[in-house]
């Protein structure tokens, strides 16, 4: 371990030193910025005479809407009877124009999509016009964290609508949104979202202080700030809640989370979160209370199940035969009978190939992917049964221990889930039961010691908060759920309003 | 780095810890499921296992079984399984054994060495079924017989639904509790062979760990009834001439109370609450005749209740662990003064019968 340490120092060290030779924010000259952006052919730069002066238009190409300048722009200046620069302001349309003499926010605007109009090219001093492309998809329908009832509105991979989506469901002037520039080179813009006045700013700050040290060329998704910015980022478990759904990113600001949002990302983060949080889905929220706590119970229990199956079958049918049920036990033998293996190998072989087919699946375009995984599910399946290579009871296990990994809503906890069994696997194959109830008390205190922007994360549990376990296991009816979650510390605990509840209806 | 090292350490274990259970994988073992033993002269004991064998099902879903026995014939006290071994194609394991047979003949001998090789065995459940066997117990596990093909399966569900039914509740642990237990004694239900069936004779009395005398199955809801409270089980009381009526028990409450128990004759009140209806009879019910039937019930299960109880204190024999009742009314209850005062005991028995209705006809 320690020589890898060493190296790695090494390595960042040089960095530092070649970062400054490297296209960095160092200040430079204006000549300097337009040799630059000369080198590559979609920077456009040309004079235009108007009635009373000459000004120099400059634009990145792609980065901008032609329409919108021609309508804008162009026509406005040909209009224009001004002088100079500054009497040219008023006769465009646009209520926010940028006049600076800073090469630097020059060359940022430009890099985003503004037009630079100048009167001389060779001074820095020129006005910014946000002619800004707008294109990208449509908001959608959620994929990953579908739902039956409820909004079917998804993020998207701008900004700018996603924070739309955010601001129609809230309404109130409390809504803060901060921005963070995080990327020496994609330089994503990432929006830090919380309501004032409920939000902790402890959890704020953590957030804010993480975002600024991070460190890194490219910042593609926000998967990569969940990691970057992860308390622990060795860990299986996703510290910070991901999801597509507006409304998701909603409640939880109400509840006092944060989120973020990062430009080129169809999904948002939110933090502080708990482990409870990445098996409730927004179906918990839509039905009657009872109804929701029994479906997020047979989620958990799909969980365990998927966790817990074939460890289990290893482990009881190579050390705990004792176990096995007296008319459950001839079925078992029978099925075992001429196979080669222990039922470690059977179960590793059968677990392995269900992440193939997993795999592949993912991999493939959809409509193949389908048929790949049933074809490959029944015709595996059925030939290496009658191949004697699995016993069907442990086939049966193998698919419903995938099929109930499938329940958790979250598609990172998915992968979790899927990885945490192997573990198992190994630790029933050599100790049996015991080895299951060591690597079950591994992981727990794992857990114990982890933490979501500094916050337990196993938190209505450990530590234990019973106001807290009324969105856990089950989800306790809306009149129940008065206080906000404390594991997130809200300045305002209290969710409904303070007046006196009445107690009848009015035609009571 | 302190985290690496406690992986390592970890990852260290699997090779160090893994050699301390063999592994017994389910079809690399033979499964004894029933155990019979049988005298065999002065120190001698037949000894023989009945384990199943199962067919391969290559994915057809039928699970065709049959059962293979071996015996041995062994010294006393020496456990036989490494003699059976080399008999069988895989290592016998015993911790599936449903049932424990044992011969009358080794039975009027004494079961305890028996009992205490299962009691020290710590892969043996304690709800295993015990049983004496009248003739040998080696032939009822060989033989071959029209219900489940497995023995051993068939032995254990005869005992177990009968238990559900009239037959007292018992196993290992019941024998083991009355036999160390003060002021008991155990029992077992003693089957016999019958063609291609097997039948419970009735409930196999026990003086110590020395078979001696037995009940008949008929009267095994009486002694039941005695025993400890149940759910179910059925009973028939003759009403005129040769007619029967049947009963069927949907809850039956017994208390035993005791009066001097210190005395030399301390008197014991049993009481039974009894709930049932009637399940088969010609008879026509009228509510006054319910009542009169409700009364000779009464009257013939004390009766027999009472003509039972006689017939242990005359064995001398204590299954319905009557000394322990009286232990426990007692400050100075001597184990050894309880043999002779047993004897003359005096039993009165309270039933309050209470019939919940005539069945569907009424």
């Amino acid at each position: 371990m320690m020589w890898f340490t060493r190296k790695r120092k090494k390595r960042s060290m040089g960095d530092e030193t070649a970062g400054r030779q490297a296209p960095a924010d160092s200040e430079r000259s204006l000549a300097d910025l337009f040799n630059d952006l000369r080198q590559s052919k979609d920077f456009v730069s040309r004079d235009h005479a108007l009635k009373n002066m000459t000004v120099r238009i400059s634009y990145v190409k792609p980065l901008i809407d032609t329409e919108t300048m021609h309508r804008d722009v162009t026509r406005y200046l040909l209009k224009s009877e001004a002088a100079t620069l500054e009497d040219l302001i008023p006769d465009l349309p646009y209520t926010t124009v940028i006049h600076t003499k800073d090469v630097k926010e020059m060359k940022e605007k430009l890099l985003r999509g503004y037009v630079l109009i100048q009167e001389n090219q060779n001074e820095a001093n020129g006005i910014l016009l946000e002619t800004v492309a707008k294109s990208g998809r449509q908001v959608d329908a959620p994929e990953v964290e579908f739902s039956v009832i409820g909004p079917k509105e998804s993020f998207v991979e701008s900004l700018e609508p996603n924070l739309y989506l955010i601001r129609k469901r809230l309404p109130i002037s409390e809504l803060r949104i901060k921005e963070v520039v995080v990327g020496k080179l994609t330089k994503s813009r990432i929006a830090v979202i919380y309501i004032e006045g409920i939000a902790n700013k402890e959890n704020l700050n953590t957030l804010t202080q993480r975002l600024k040290d991070i460190q890194y060329d490219q910042v593609i998704d926000s998967s990569f700030i969940t990691q970057m910015v992860a308390d622990n980022n060795h860990s299986p478990f996703p510290q910070l809640l991901d999801t597509e759904r507006p409304d998701r990113v909603v409640s939880g600001l109400v509840e006092g989370k944060i989120a973020m949002l990062v430009d080129g990302s169809p999904l948002a983060l939110m933090g502080p979160t708990t482990i409870v949080e990445f098996f409730s889905a927004f179906d918990d929220y839509a039905l009657t209370w009872y109804l929701a706590s029994a479906f997020r119970m047979i989620r958990l229990a799909s969980v365990a199940f998927s966790v817990l199956a074939t460890p289990l079958y290893v482990a009881v049918l190579t050390y705990h035969y004792q176990l096995i049920p007296k008319s459950l036990i001839g079925t078992i033998i029978s099925s075992r009978m001429g196979i080669p293996f222990p039922p470690f190998v059977e179960a590793f072989f059968m677990e392995i190939t269900i992440e193939v087919l997993r795999e592949a699946g993912v991999r493939l375009p959809t409509k193949v992917g389908q048929t790949i995984g049933i074809v490959g599910g029944i015709v595996i399946g059925t030939a290496s049964v009658q191949a004697n290579l699995t016993s069907n009871i442990l086939l049966i296990l193998v698919g419903m221990g995938a099929l109930a990994s499938f329940t958790t809503p979250n598609y990172k906890m998915n992968n979790t889930v899927r990885l945490l069994r192997f573990p198992f696997l190994i630790a029933a194959a050599f100790w049996g039961l015991i080895g299951i109830g060591a690597c079950f008390g591994l992981i727990v205190a794992h857990l114990l010691t982890l933490k979501s922007l500094g916050r337990p994360y196993i938190e209505p549990f450990f530590p234990y908060r019973v106001r807290d376990l009324k969105d856990a296991f089950v989800r306790l009816p809306y009149n129940q759920q008065g206080i906000r979650p404390q594991q997130l510390r809200p300045l305002d605990t209290w969710r409904l309003s303070h007046k006196k509840k009445k107690g009848r209806d009015i035609d009571e | 780095m302190a985290k690496v090292k406690a992986a390592l350490a970890i990852l260290m274990l699997i090779p160090v810890l893994a050699a301390c259970e063999e592994p017994k994988v389910i079809d690399d073992i033979k499964l004894a499921e029933a155990i019979g033993y049988d005298y065999a002269g002065q120190d001698k004991v037949y000894g023989t296992v009945a384990t199943p064998v199962y067919a391969q099902t290559g994915g057809s879903g039928q699970v065709q079984s049959m059962i293979d026995s071996f015996s041995v014939i062994v010294s006393k006290g020496v456990q036989d399984r490494s003699l059976l071994d080399s008999e069988s194609e895989y290592p016998l394991e015993i911790g599936k054994l449903l049932v424990v047979l044992y011969g009358k003949d080794l039975a009027k001998r004494g079961l305890y060495k028996y009992a205490d090789l299962l009691n020290r065995n710590p892969d043996i459940g304690r709800a295993l079924n015990l049983a004496i066997v009248d003739g040998s117990a080696g032939d009822m596990l060989k033989g071959q017989y029209r219900s489940d093909p497995l023995v051993s399966i068939y032995l254990s569900n005869l005992i177990r639904n009968n238990i559900k039914r009239n037959f007292p509740s018992n196993d290992l642990h019941d024998f083991l509790y009355s036999y160390y237990g003060k002021g008991m004694d155990p029992f077992m239900p003693l089957l016999e062979r019958k063609g291609d069936h097997i039948k419970i004779k009735g409930i196999a009395l026990f003086k110590g760990d020395r078979y001696v005398d037995y009940i008949p199955f008929g009267k095994a809801m009486i002694f039941k009834m005695l025993f400890e409270s149940f759910r179910s089980g059925s009973f028939a009381i003759p009403w005129k001439k040769k007619e029967y009526i049947t009963f069927e028990n949907i809850g039956s409450k017994v208390k035993y109370h005791v009066k001097n128990a210190d005395s030399p004759a301390p008197l014991i009140r049993v009481d039974i609450h009894m709930q049932g209806y009637l399940r088969e009879t010609a008879v026509h019910f009228t509510p006054q005749k319910m009542r009169i039937l409700k009364k000779k019930m009464e009257q013939t299960l004390e009766k027999e209740g009472l003509k039972m109880i006689r017939q242990l204190q005359t064995l001398d024999v204590d299954p319905l662990r009557i000394g322990n009742y009286v232990h426990s009314y007692s400050r100075h209850w001597d184990p050894n003064d309880w043999r002779d005062r047993y004897k003359n005991c005096r039993f009165e028995i309270h039933i309050d019968f209470n019939l919940a209705h005539a069945g569907l006809v009424e």
